[in-house]
């Protein structure tokens, strides 16, 4: 599989971007947003080249750095952005509604900066956010409630920095930079009543949601990293992490050929472990496109790999690079549109790329 | 940024990665940029207290200065300056407000000052030129006993007819004067005239009011329209002064067939034609506004202003120079609704400067001209201003000796003192001073009448509580000194009852005293209500003291109060109806999961064993009223009764043993295991022969 690069567009900030995302459930426009210092920019996929900014927001705070953002759609077809940093107000923004953006679509209840959103895949509403105060809390983005705080007596020890929901919702797995990767049920009975009841609560009673605290993971292991871990996927039965190591792992909890319990402590099935160069710092994050058959990783140079995971063996796993002369910074972050036939990068110079897929290409072997 | 730096900074696992401690403060922040003050209380009020940012290690450059330039505000976060009444509205041109940070149970309040915002007093006092007309000051009576002559009630009384006679004197008078009032068109500021346009600009004035008629209980409230003047004005700005309007204060002031008025304005509007052309889907405007339309080539663009002439029995229009800030109006829409501006954006906005002259003429026998305050003609009250021209002046004589008879002397030092005065604003030990003639409050335009130094000095101790005056003389003259007054308490601020939340979607309800918006008035709190003590006579000296700083003792405590509060586990802010719920709870069932789970892992201990202490230790933990040896019996009584099936059968002998346990550690007597032995149940007479299904028995050796 080859790809072209499309083109490039520079934010004038040229300072670092750390999030990209594709709005993976849009139908009509390719729409995706990056983050970065006290920025959101919108920016529209044209095809069959180009990128045109559509609305950028900026936080009135300077000090502000977004660090994250993710995508959702409300009342079942209007995007929503959720984005937040170093400040650890998550901010909700609808990109197409302007005016529903008020004041009050800001959350506040971190201690500290906010590492990572994500949006639940099968509750568009529920909303995950990993803090760097040692805590993942969930937030009802209807009923506007932060509705549990995952993280205590056997949660992590040190800034989460990342956490995804599994695919059909009811399982999170976080990673951290105290080495440790845990995975989170929700489907304790208390969990799911606090997801239920927190739809229902309203403000107008004036009583505070009484907040779910989930201190214990159903699993957690340092074995597979012995570094801060900065990206974790939910890849089915395995998964994805990758610390500052050069490499990224695929692994599954318990030992081969059992499904994870809560009693089988430590153990672990690395399945590969696949090298990448120059990824040695942190806070660069792996993606996956929607269907889950294409990965993608940046390094510290401007180079992106790109694996193919639709294969019979893992040991057939080889990496594609995408690279450019003009490309050299950190790739932060990447993002594959919904049909995974574009690809876009955002650097830490400020530069967003876009990768399109060649098809004619794509019949070679 | 370099690659090497990202290199360096962004390396994997910094081992002596150290957290740099900034705290930030208000003090920090460059004031003028209102925004960002906004934001940093909102950020402040999240923080449950002062939260150390530390540097990321891991993300580079995220800690390198921010770009200056302005970016449109998202969300609505912008909220203008902050200002603040106390008792009076103080509007100050560079006090710029405090952050709050809020901890659980504790309020911190920082104000401050920063010198950058001394920088824009133009613009501050150039809001607050306008915010006076429709927001004036208030200042209540007790503050004015100072200031003898603006009291508006004298407390002496008087007889009903000397009262009659004042009011047939006060409305004569009233009736014989009548007045003009010229507006001279001096300048045009900040609009770009487009080369191709004429060489005339064409201003049109409509003079408005705002009537109502009251029927019973309907209000029905209407805008008239009473006449329109159009200045047609070369461009050359030189001989824009020979335009001139003027109105008659009898025709600002008087009432419109049976409706009666309740404002006053003038309207004033410019079309202005600039070389860009227009789109297609450009309307042409109503033709009522312009009977002359410029070449729909262009596109119009027009500019309107209003003028508050007079409201609710109150002129509002002193002489001098007037600017009208012009706004834009979007061609589509003919009336738009005038919004206050951003004083931030005033000095860049378009404006026209008018000069105000008031004449008055007197239709009695001295029918000369001569200008006259205007307040004279419209306010009906007792006191005003005292002028040479009013009779009003006597009748303020004998409540200027109110107070027991003492008369609040003038010093000997007003009469060598001119009317220059300086003011040392002192922030962080740099320091401005601005020079001022006459004795006007810079900071609310309160006059004090009798121009004297000490006056106000009072009325800016009084008034102006968030800042510190101290007067000093610097080489002869006399020199305020400014300084931020950092215990300024500003916990009542704004209602405090007003804590519940009320808008929609509220996540952080923000309650009166942390809205920037606009100024708010204090809550009033008053201890005694009068208190005719013997007051000192005023003098120099007492001002050349510092202010004694207020005592926290002086405030007893207010039944509501604005401070948030916010839980302690979630950070979110406590809602009105949750006061009752602690959610600092002891009773943690996570505790409770989490001892179970240590007792798990021991490995030499049986199941039953670990079964009996998990029991146990939830028990206690729940009755937290046995904490004495002495009540062990009890607390195993209990323990049994509640745990009764359990015990019958299955845990029966590793709770014997645990009794024994407490025999051998001196917890209970035999006496005590015995009566505990007796109160447990009677094994099932079935379950003797049958092992428990568990098989957790262990055998008691005593």
């Amino acid at each position: 599989m080859k790809r072209t690069r499309g083109n490039s567009e520079t934010e004038d900030h040229g300072d670092n971007l750390f999030a990209i995302q594709f709005h993976q459930q849009s139908k009509d426009q390719a729409l995706f947003a990056t983050a970065g210092t006290n920025r959101l920019s919108i920016y529209e996929c044209l095809y069959p080249t180009g990128i045109r900014l559509l609305r950028m927001y900026a936080d009135p705070a300077v000090d502000e750095c977004f660090y994250s953002l993710a995508w959702s759609y409300y009342d079942g077809c209007i995007p929503v952005v959720a984005v937040a940093g170093k400040n650890a107000i998550i901010r909700l923004i609808y990109p197409t509604n302007p005016g529903y953006s008020s004041d009050e679509l800001s959350y506040t209840g971190h201690g500290h900066a906010i590492n990572h959103l994500t949006f639940n895949h099968t509750k568009p509403h529920i909303l995950l956010s990993a803090s760097k105060d040692h805590d993942m809390r969930l937030w009802n983005i209807r009923t506007h409630t932060c509705l549990a705080i995952l993280g205590g007596v056997e949660g992590h020890t040190d800034e989460v920095l990342y956490a995804e929901f599994s695919l059909d919702g009811n399982r999170i797995v976080s990673c951290a930079m105290d080495h440790y990767l845990k995975l989170w049920n929700l489907d304790k009975p208390k969990m799911k009543a606090a997801i239920e009841n927190s739809s229902k609560h309203s403000h107008k009673s004036k009583v505070s949601f009484p907040v779910h605290r989930d201190h214990f993971p159903v699993f957690s292991t340092r074995d597979i990293h012995n570094n801060y871990i900065d990206c974790v996927l939910d890849f089915g039965k395995f998964i994805i992490s990758k610390s500052c190591e050069n490499e990224v792992v695929i692994w599954k909890p318990g030992p081969s050929g059992v499904q994870p319990k809560s009693s089988i402590k430590n153990c672990v099935t690395v399945v590969t472990r696949l090298p990448v160069k120059n990824a040695d710092i942190w806070f660069l994050r792996i993606s996956l496109d929607r269907m889950k058959k294409n990965m993608a990783l940046g390094n510290l140079i401007g180079k992106i790999y790109l694996w193919d995971l639709d294969v019979d063996d893992h040991r057939k796993i080889r990496p594609s690079i995408l690279q450019h002369p003009a490309c050299t910074t950190a790739v932060r972050q990447t993002s594959f549109s919904p049909d995974s036939k574009t690809l876009v990068a955002c650097c830490d110079d400020g530069t967003v790329w876009r990768w399109d897929l060649i098809q004619s290409a794509k019949a070679d072997p | 940024m370099s690659q090497e730096s990202t290199k360096t900074i962004g390396k994997p696992r910094p081992k002596r990665r150290k957290d740099f401690m900034s705290y930030e403060y208000a003090m920090d922040i460059d004031c003028d940029d209102a925004d960002k003050l906004s934001q940093m209380s909102s950020v402040s009020s999240r923080d449950q207290a002062p939260v150390s940012k530390s540097v990321r290690s891991g993300r580079g450059g995220s800690e390198r200065a921010t770009p200056a330039e302005k970016q449109p505000s998202i969300e609505g976060l912008s909220v203008c300056l902050c200002v603040y009444i106390s008792v009076c509205v103080s509007l100050y041109l560079s006090v710029c407000l405090c952050v709050c940070l809020f901890g659980c149970l504790s309020v911190c309040f920082f104000v401050s000052v920063c010198l950058s915002s001394y920088m824009s007093s133009n613009a501050v006092y150039l809001y607050r030129d306008i915010t006076n007309s429709t927001r004036p000051p208030i200042f209540l009576q007790r503050n004015l006993v100072y200031l003898p002559q603006c009291r508006k009630r004298p407390n002496n009384s008087f007889s009903s007819h000397e009262a009659f006679e004042k009011l047939l004197e006060k409305l004569s008078n009233f009736a014989t004067v009548s007045s003009q009032v010229q507006l001279t068109l001096t300048n045009i500021l900040n609009i770009k005239f487009s080369p191709l346009d004429k060489k005339e600009i064409t201003l049109d004035f409509y003079l408005l009011k705002n009537c109502y008629k009251r029927r019973k209980t309907d209000v029905t409230s209407i805008e008239k329209f009473v006449k329109s003047i159009t200045l047609t004005t070369p461009l050359n700005m030189d001989t824009l002064s020979t335009n001139s309007i003027t109105l008659d204060s009898n025709e600002i002031s008087s009432e419109v067939g049976a409706y009666h008025i309740s404002a006053c304005y003038l309207k004033a509007k410019v079309v202005i034609a600039t070389a860009k052309k227009i789109s297609v889907a450009y309307k042409k405007p109503k033709k009522k506004y312009y009977p002359e339309a410029p070449e729909p080539k262009y596109q119009l663009k027009e500019y309107v202003s209003t003028l508050l002439l007079y409201s609710g029995g109150k002129s509002y229009l002193p002489s001098g120079k007037k600017t009208l800030f012009l706004q834009q109006v979007n061609s589509g829409q003919s009336h738009a609704s005038p919004q206050y501006m951003d004083w931030n954006d005033l000095s860049a906005a378009p404006q026209i400067v008018l000069d105000v002259v008031q004449f008055s003429h007197r239709r009695s026998a001295r029918s000369s001209v001569s200008p006259v305050k205007y307040s004279h003609l419209t306010n009906h009250r007792l006191d005003g201003p005292i002028t040479t021209l009013s009779p009003i002046a006597e009748n303020v004589g004998p409540a200027h000796q109110m107070n027991g008879g003492e008369q609040l002397d003038t010093p000997p030092s007003y009469s060598k003192s001119t009317d220059k005065l300086y003011f040392v604003m002192q922030c962080k030990g740099s320091s401005q001073t601005t020079f001022q003639e006459g004795f006007t409050c810079p900071f609310c335009l309160k006059k004090t009448v009798p121009s004297n130094i000490l006056y106000l000095l009072k009325h800016l101790r009084l008034c102006h509580n968030r800042l510190l005056f101290l007067y000093k003389e610097a080489d002869g003259d006399p020199a305020i000194i400014v300084t931020v007054n950092l215990y300024y308490d500003g916990s009542r601020c704004g209602n405090p009852f007003s804590i519940a939340p009320t808008q929609k979607h509220l996540q952080t309800p923000i309650s009166d005293s942390f809205k920037r918006a606009e100024p708010i008035r204090r809550t009033p709190y008053t201890e005694v209500l009068n208190v005719r003590a013997n007051r000192k006579k005023m003098t120099l000296e007492e001002f050349s003291r510092p202010e004694p700083l207020p005592l926290i003792s002086n405030y007893s405590s207010l039944l509501g109060h604005n401070r948030r509060y916010y839980h302690c586990i979630t950070n979110q802010p406590i809602l009105s109806n949750d006061f009752d719920v602690d959610s600092d709870g002891e009773d943690a069932e996570w505790m409770r999961t989490a001892s179970s789970r240590l007792i798990d892992e021991f490995i030499d201990v049986n199941k039953g064993e670990k079964e009996l202490m998990k029991m146990w230790n939830n028990f206690i933990s729940k009755n937290t009223q046995y904490i004495s040896d002495t009540q062990m019996e009890a607390a195993c009584l209990k323990f049994v009764s509640e745990h009764s099936e359990i015990l019958s059968f299955k845990l029966r002998n590793n709770f014997l043993c645990h009794l024994a346990t407490m025999y051998d550690c001196g917890v209970l007597q035999a006496r005590s295991i015995r009566n505990i032995i007796d109160s447990m149940p009677k094994k099932p007479s079935g379950v003797k022969s049958k092992p428990p299904p568990n098989g957790g028995i262990l055998t008691c050796n005593i």
